[in-house]
């Protein structure tokens, strides 16, 4: 090495020693538990940038500021139905500072189907912010007008019926097999990937009815049909559309949007999180915003989906028993 | 229609205008570096469109996405390395052109491309964006299978005269395409136990290995002190003036090819462009000269591309379907400002929607002031010696592999694709044909396997898609390219052959 080979690497050296002392003092913290999250929080979005999960953690995230004194920093990490991204989440170091956004059931049917590749209990469940009913949907066209008259027709003609569901292997995959079961007809299953294909191929009578949420439908009020709400309660801009069960027909099943965190975090980190969860949630200008983006608000602490997930594995057991899916 | 003067007097604000150029700059330069998308660009901006209000922040993301787009050929002409999927079929001629000392022309003739290209797709969206979003809904399973068909069918095109290799390197892409969940079923294939591989081969890493990695190794391998020479031509705006003149044709199918499909939700730009490129290069009186620096193929690839861009927001202004992953981010964008993209759109929010498809239009005169005077930056890279630009295109490849993934996972992918890249060309194959299988084989895949299940309902797979117009006409399409690709490849052989024996003679 030549001389000024040397000098020059000394300088280099030299400044990223300065660098690095100059960005020291701004990481260090005085105590912990009053400053809290005091930088910003990472938070990872399993999915591609603009889905639903995206929207929902933006609208979550211009409320950050406020409440924790600092915006969200986004990760998007897609690919294995969003558990590639929580399996990430799952081994990190639990240092208060990475949360990610997911849904139920998908939470507990991705350990069930074998396409998880973590310890459950490696994730804590923060809160449940916003929940979305899957929505039977069909076009305009449609010579269907309630899911009683397309059942009916399916009976009629089994197998010649095609039914579009939004995700494989989702919750609204498992509900809506269940249901066809109980029913004992026989339908063509037709699995799309995501809400806004599905959406589409419902608007072209690509399949004869779809389920799946509601807010891919939100552009095309006009030119789709809804069949029915797969939920427990009619949803406020339908009004006028039945559940499954006031149809007769004994179908729930729906997308619940949590925040979560890796198991191991500090109890006043989670406190405060989950605190700061729910002040945020009360706030009427947050609930606005996400009905904006099309989302229902929907509070459940942490523990009550825990039950809640809980009390779904031992039901889809059964019907993955069943349908072999 | 009378509402979009408006919606350019709404643009007039200086500080809307400043917003729009410097994201144009940002857009190019992130659409040049490798690994750095349109997507990534766009949601980074989120939060600051959001502060700079409805007008603003909107024609600030359309201006981004815009020219990010076109700056993917950048990359692609200097370096051979395709910054976006969609610009793959650029660097098949523009690297050539580099080579020669054509740099300059290549680029410019992508920049008037684009722009042409883009203003094309705009007014196709302002002029009818709600009737083609109902149109779009025709396109189903069947019709993106075949459509991916149509695409890959340019494997002959992009196989530099080695058509058996070319299948050969496409084959490889499928397989490799295959890795990952299956798209209908969701279970997990081919990941060997590895479980990061349950996402697939990531595009854009692979991409980056395939072509910039293993370019960097040759790069460094190669003796010269420079990848290419580089010298102003004498007379270069007289030159391409008239290449522009005799290519109108080529640029209006182009153009025309990039907007229908880019209508598709799901498509992609990068069916756009190659299916835009093998229409050049078969319609082309002189067909041997594509894949060697022929400009009209840089000009196919690219004006397809950018038409593509106005025209992905057709089924999302129209229905609120987002057709591509940069749509979603911006429909994202519009619904926090307020606004419901889809059947309604004109009559609730004209001014906002007006003004920014009118912002669309402004962006594209932008790009071409702003991109005419960065065409002289890009190609100082060429003046950068090859021992330094070798190990700055590998930094370059792991921090954009890094990025495109947000995990080291995506680096591995690049360094695994690169090896293949450069084994590929030791041994002659070409790695067109495997980019091409990797980037199609998901979209056919699905749209089989999705068809195939919709099938279950007819009587008979025939009749299911004899009942289908659009899908009989693309199988139509692609016989004849199958066809013309057979005779286009006789044709420059026998010209290859005469050649040869004229200069023995």
């Amino acid at each position: 090495m030549t001389l000024p080979k040397l000098y020059r690497l000394l300088i280099s050296l030299g400044i990223l020693v300065l660098l690095i002392l100059l960005i020291k003092p701004f990481t260090n913290e005085g105590s912990p538990e009053a400053s809290y999250p005091g930088k910003p929080i990472k938070i990872i979005v399993p999915f591609k940038p603009g889905g639903g999960s995206d929207r929902i953690a933006r609208v979550l995230d211009a409320y950050t500021k406020e409440e924790f004194g600092s915006t969200f920093t986004f990760v998007y990490k897609p690919g294995g139905g969003g558990h590639l991204g929580l399996r990430f989440l799952a081994n990190t170091k639990p240092d208060g500072y990475l949360l990610a956004t997911y849904n139920t059931p998908d939470l507990v049917l991705g350990h069930m189907t074998g396409i998880a590749n973590y310890e459950q209990n490696d994730l804590v469940v923060l809160g449940q912010i916003a929940f979305d009913a899957n929505v039977f949907a069909t076009s305009q066209d449609s010579p269907f007008f309630n899911m009683k008259e397309f059942l009916r027709e399916a009976r009629k003609r089994p197998g010649k019926l095609r039914l579009g569901i939004s995700q494989p292997k989702g919750g609204n995959h498992l509900a809506t097999l269940a249901m066809i079961d109980e029913q004992g007809i026989d339908i063509s299953v037709v699995i799309f990937a995501g809400g806004t294909e599905l959406a589409s191929a419902v608007l072209g009578n690509q399949v004869d009815v779809g389920i799946g949420g509601l807010a891919p439908f939100h552009g095309s009020m006009k030119q789709t049909r809804f069949l029915a709400i797969s939920g427990d309660k009619r949803l406020k801009i339908i009004p006028t559309i039945q559940t499954m069960i006031e149809q007769g027909i004994p179908m729930n099943s729906g997308t619940g949007r949590i925040i979560l965190a890796p198991a191991g975090m500090a109890t006043f980190q989670l406190e405060r999180l989950k605190q700061g969860l729910k002040t945020i949630f009360d706030n009427d200008d947050f609930q606005a915003d996400l009905r904006k983006v099309g989302n229902e608000p929907s509070w459940l602490s942490g523990e009550e989906v825990t039950a809640y997930l809980e009390d779904f594995q031992i039901k889809a057991q059964k019907v993955l028993e069943k349908t072999g899916l | 229609m009378e509402l979009l003067l408006p919606g350019f007097l709404d643009l007039l604000d200086p500080q809307t205008l400043l917003i729009m150029a410097l994201a144009i700059v940002g857009g190019i330069v992130v659409g040049t570096l490798p690994g750095l998308s349109s997507v990534m660009a766009i949601s980074l901006m989120l939060p600051i469109a959001y502060a700079f209000g409805p007008v603003t922040g909107l024609s600030m993301l359309g201006a981004i996405y815009t020219a990010a787009l076109y700056g993917g050929a950048n990359s692609a002409i200097i370096l051979n390395t395709p910054g976006t999927p969609s610009s793959l079929p650029t660097a098949f001629d523009g690297f050539p052109m580099t080579k020669q000392g054509k740099a300059n022309q290549a680029l410019y003739a992508a920049l008037f491309a684009s722009v042409l290209g883009g203003l094309f797709g705009t007014m196709v969206l302002i002029v009818a964006f709600e009737p083609l979003a109902n149109l779009s809904l025709k396109f189903g399973p069947p019709e993106f299978f075949f459509l991916a068909c149509l695409g890959l069918c340019a494997v002959a095109a992009i196989s530099e005269g080695k058509v058996l290799r070319g299948l050969l390197s496409a084959c490889i892409g499928l397989l490799i395409a295959l890795i990952g969940q299956d798209p209908v079923s969701g279970d997990v294939r081919f990941t060997f136990g590895i479980y990061p591989l349950i996402s697939g081969i990531e595009v854009i890493p692979a991409l980056l290995g395939l072509f910039s990695l293993s370019q960097a190794m040759k790069i460094l391998e190669a003796k010269g002190s420079h990848i290419a020479p580089y010298a102003s031509e004498i007379n270069l705006f007289g030159k391409l003036e008239k290449k522009l003149r005799q290519s109108w044709s080529i640029l209006l199918r182009s153009s025309i090819i990039g907007s229908v499909i880019g209508i598709l939700p799901g498509a992609g730009g990068a069916i756009a462009s190659i299916i835009a490129y093998n229409e050049a290069r078969r319609t082309s009186k002189e067909p041997g000269k594509f894949g060697k620096g022929a400009v009209e193929g840089i000009m196919a690839s690219e004006a397809a591309n950018n038409a593509q861009v106005s025209s992905s927001l057709v089924p999302m202004m129209g229905l609120g379907i987002p057709g591509n992953v940069n749509a979603a981010v911006i429909m994202g964008a519009l619904m926090s400002f307020g606004i419901q993209p889809g059947m309604g759109l004109l009559t609730n929010s004209s001014d906002i929607a007006y003004a920014f498809m009118a912002s669309l239009i402004v962006s594209n005169f932008l790009l071409l002031g702003i991109g005419f005077y960065m065409v002289k930056l890009t190609t100082r890279v060429l003046l950068i010696p090859s021992n330094y630009l070798g190990p700055g295109v590998i930094a370059l490849c792991i921090v954009g592999a890094y990025a495109a993934t947000y995990s080291v996972y995506g680096v591995w992918v690049m360094f695994g694709m690169g090896l293949v890249g450069y084994l590929m060309l030791k041994v002659g194959i070409p790695i067109g044909p495997l980019a091409l299988g990797l980037v199609l084989g998901p979209i056919a895949e699905k749209g089989l396997a999705q068809s195939l299940q919709m099938a279950e309902s007819e009587s008979s797979l025939l009749s299911f898609i004899l009942a289908r117009p659009i899908s009989m006409a693309l199988i139509v399409f692609c016989l004849v390219a199958l066809f013309a690709a057979l005779y286009v490849e006789k044709k420059t052989q026998q010209a290859e052959l005469l050649r040869k024996e004229q200069g023995n003679g």
